[in-house]
């Protein structure tokens, strides 16, 4: 860590721990190589497998988008929204007690959660972008860019909107483990909710039945901000639905404080 | 101000058992009391399920208690605020804190931070304890690759870098060999005395018991059967609990 240290002046103690934090976990993600091939890999996979199957899937008869604008929708998504994942840590922590080293530590728990697992995931967001902005300059003439300036703008508030929504709704999922002990059962339903309800599988004004899905909060998380960006709302829109995402942080953070601090209440430090 | 104050401390369990309706009641501890008022080494000693471990949890904050009071320097642990925390360290034989897959160092570097030492004060701390603790050849080697031994004194320098003013310890040299148990009491000795600290510890081996404890709390089946200083106790004689016999008899024994 001694390579780090030269940036405790520039950054102020503060902010100079929780870098040191961050660099530290993603020191110990960059150890396994193979790990890190394996996952460039997979998400080479993940990219071309979804627009081989919508390319197919257009080509056959899916009438209502069209597959340009599904390149735009998945690439956009892909490099702008961060993967974040701190609810299998977290849940492991309580079931197995490890969260004691947590709580006794004089740092905010969450805060060290979301720190470490950006340290985690900091190589695994940027193959994502990496791979992604690759495939999105192939298909340059395919993406859709935004005419309207302001529009960055409220997709850039709608990125920061989707990273809050996502963690709160990873800490709720995840403190459940207070409650149920074994969670994962639990966080398995959350991933594949977030596919599903977040509109990262296909855009949810595709299919009349699926619309119902865009007043879930899971639908900040993606679908909402490509759809900013994409400009298939309008301003007055973009700026409603932005309202209604602040409006779910509310609720949520409410949410989660009370699951978190009952939970406390529950938690026995099994084995100390 | 006392350092650790518990008054009539009771912490219940309830556990659900298979094949039964109703959960069942555990009464882990039972009417605790406790005081501390100056820098000692406590050893808390007892059969397994005796209530040790909920004892620190308690003292430790990381469980309320179910009816009575625990004050750890006149404040209530469970609030696990900062100035409480900054002063307290915490090594568990059975649990790790450092990262598996970096080195001591790098862990204890980062999780040092957060007590608001500088990183120069970190490294001249580290090496300092390396060397006391005859580590500092396996400070670069991650933490995967260490035995056990190596990995305890590890996990003691990254709970006293920040010389805590009470250092909890629960079983601390489980399933170490004697020279590392020997090197650990007497780190924990020097430890106590340089810094006037606190040491709160469990352990059903008597070579610690012997060699660390001034004051000293037996627990049986969550109440407390003895409760005061280690030499008094060794001077008494007039306990008829079968603990506290066989205690004592195995305390002659080491002799």
């Amino acid at each position: 860590m001694t390579e780090i240290i030269k940036y405790e002046r520039i950054l102020g103690k503060t902010l100079y721990k929780w870098f040191a934090l961050l660099y530290l976990h993603f020191k110990s993600f960059a150890n396994y190589r193979v790990n890190i091939v394996s996952y460039l890999f997979s998400q080479f996979l993940t990219i071309a497998g979804t627009l081989i199957i919508w390319y197919y899937s257009i080509s056959n008869g899916v009438e209502s988008i069209e597959f340009k604008e599904i390149v735009s929708y998945y690439l956009i998504g892909q490099i702008f929204l961060i993967k974040i994942t701190p609810q299998w840590s977290i849940s492991e922590d309580i079931q197995y007690g490890n969260f004691s080293n947590k709580l006794l530590k004089p740092e905010s728990v969450w805060i060290s959660y979301i720190v470490e697992d950006l340290g985690v995931n900091l190589f695994t967001n940027f193959i994502k972008i990496i791979l992604s902005v690759a495939v999105a300059l192939i298909f340059f003439s395919y993406i859709v860019l935004p005419s309207n300036p302001l529009t960055y703008l409220l997709f850039l508030v709608s990125i920061l909107l989707a990273f809050i929504i996502s963690i709160l709704i990873n800490f709720i999922f995840s403190f459940i483990t207070f409650y149920v002990v074994n969670s994962h059962g639990i966080l398995e339903l959350l991933g594949q909710a977030q596919r599903f309800f977040s509109g990262w599988l296909f855009p949810l004004d595709i299919i009349s039945l699926t619309r119902i899905f865009t007043f879930l909060p899971f639908a900040f998380t993606y679908y909402y901000p490509v759809q900013i960006f994409l400009e298939r709302q309008t301003i007055e829109q973009s700026v409603q639905n932005l309202g209604f995402g602040f409006l779910s942080i509310f609720i949520l953070f409410f949410v989660c404080h009370s699951i978190y601090h009952n939970g406390l209440k529950q938690y026995e430090s099994i084995g100390l | 101000m006392s350092i650790i104050r518990a008054q009539n401390l009771n912490r219940s369990f309830s556990i659900k058992v298979k094949g039964q309706k109703d959960k069942l009641s555990i009464q882990a501890l039972d009417k605790i009391n406790l005081v501390v008022t100056k820098p000692t080494i406590l050893t808390i000693v007892g059969a397994n399920g005796a209530g040790k471990t909920t004892l620190i949890k308690l003292m430790l904050g990381l469980i309320k208690p179910t009816s009575g009071k625990i004050l750890v320097f006149d404040q209530l642990p469970e609030k696990r605020n900062q100035a409480y925390l900054k002063n307290i360290g915490f090594v568990s034989g059975q649990k790790r804190i450092l990262n598996q897959d970096l080195t001591p160092f790098d862990s204890i570097y980062v999780s040092s931070l957060f007590y608001d030492i500088s990183s120069d004060e970190i490294i001249k701390n580290f090496d300092y304890f390396c060397d006391v603790f005859s580590v500092q050849h396996r400070k670069n080697v991650p933490v995967r690759k260490l035995s056990l031994g190596e990995t305890i004194k590890f996990e003691i320098i990254a709970s006293i870098i920040h010389k805590p003013k009470i250092l909890f310890l629960d079983e601390p040299t489980i399933g170490l060999d004697f020279e590392a148990q020997e090197s650990i009491i007497e780190i924990l000795k020097t430890y106590h005395e340089q810094n006037q600290s606190t040491i709160v510890l469990t352990s059903h081996y008597i070579k610690d018991i012997k060699s660390l404890s001034k004051e000293l709390l037996i627990l049986e089946k969550g109440n407390s059967i003895y409760s005061g200083s280690y030499l008094n106790f060794l001077n008494s004689n007039n306990s008829n609990s079968e603990f506290i016999k066989k205690f004592k008899s195995e305390l002659n024994k080491y002799d």
